[in-house]
């Protein structure tokens, strides 16, 4: 398999720290963003953690399990909110993929995103895991659920809180042409999937998509700290 | 040894988790590259009904479809792709579903 990929993180307009990180390992062909929780302290320290534990856990090689790995990982970032935030702890989302022998493994928790265009058809991998979603699918059981606008975004899952984190997984065949971006709320607060896709169908590289996507973000507010990666499928 | 077929691991997938359509696309690309076109139209259909902007299952199986002789349940669902892919802007499968869809009327 050959690709190409890119990534970037800004602090945005109205933050004093980025709480994101992001996974960019080619040689592993490991890809994803984690975005530390703001409500909490240690956020950005929760990213830190989680993103060099998956490294660490990739590297070690063998049957890789990506549930169990992030919710491992997940453990070891509750073992250090004990330490810095014992009232409350600390967390992080966490969206990253591993592409491997023509397929790409995903694991998620949390609302950062996952997506693929792949010969036009632009798709979102991953669902949000906040009260929003919960509450839709609650409805769907015929269970009457109200959700207050101000905690609509709320997470309902995420890395380093008390519990093991329930992880999604998704595996799917990569195809030549396909492009994978991973990318934290601050930038898909602020860009429409509709606008994702036609930014990602263009001719520049991935580098220069990248900055496009940030630029945009910027000149929208900047809310948040924007971080995404980047990934072209040049042979699969 | 031989290594299992790609089929094998994602009809796992598929039955651990029936309404993931995504689990359900690459099993249909398995079992399309492994010659099973017969096989693979159930999780196609699936994927197609799931969502209604997704173009690539609607391709697939109007082509799987007709490829199995088909031809009157391929038609409409390569009319549906068209159409998607002309209000998605996307060239060259548009110009692709038009070249199908040109065999019917001859």
């Amino acid at each position: 398999m050959k690709f190409r990929s890119a990534a970037l993180t800004d602090i945005g307009k109205t933050r004093f720290e980025n709480e994101d990180r992001f996974l960019r390992e080619d040689a592993l062909g490991l890809f994803g963003v984690a975005d530390g929780i703001g409500g909490l302290p240690g956020g950005g320290e929760a990213a830190e953690r989680t993103v060099q534990e998956i490294i660490r856990g990739v590297q070690q090689g063998g049957e890789l399990d990506l549930v169990a790995l992030t919710q491992a990982v997940s453990q070891s970032v509750q073992d250090l909110g004990q330490a810095i935030n014992p009232p409350y702890g600390i967390g992080t989302t966490l969206t990253f993929g591993i592409l491997k022998n023509g397929q790409l493994q995903l694991a998620h928790v949390g609302d950062s995103r996952a997506y693929v265009l792949q010969k036009g058809d632009f798709l979102r991998l991953t669902e949000d895991h906040n009260v929003e979603n919960e509450a839709r699918r609650l409805r769907a059981r015929g269970e009457h659920i109200l959700v207050s606008p101000e905690n609509r975004n709320a997470l309902t899952r995420c890395i380093g809180q008390p519990g093991v984190p329930e992880v999604d997984f998704q595996e799917f065949i990569v195809t030549k042409g396909d492009r994978y971006f991973f990318t934290t709320d601050g930038i898909c607060r602020m860009i429409s999937d509709d606008e994702l896709a036609e930014i990602l169908a263009g001719p520049e590289t991935p580098d220069d998509m990248m900055k496009l996507i940030i630029d945009l973000a910027l000149r929208r507010g900047g809310h948040d700290n924007l971080t995404a990666v980047l990934v072209f499928i040049d042979e699969a | 040894m031989t290594a299992p077929a790609r089929s094998v691991h994602f009809a796992a997938l598929v039955a651990k988790q029936p309404e993931n359509e995504l689990f359900r696309f690459s099993l249909a690309q398995a079992l399309l590259a492994e010659d099973r076109g017969a096989a693979a139209i159930e999780h196609l259909e699936y994927c197609a009904r799931k969502k209604s902007d997704w173009m690539m299952p609607r391709i697939m199986l109007g082509k799987t479809l007709l490829a199995l002789g088909r031809r009157p349940d391929a038609k409409p669902w390569l009319e549906d792709a068209l159409r998607l892919a002309i209000a998605q802007d996307h060239q060259d499968p548009e110009a692709e579903l038009r070249g199908l869809l040109a065999g019917f009327v001859r």
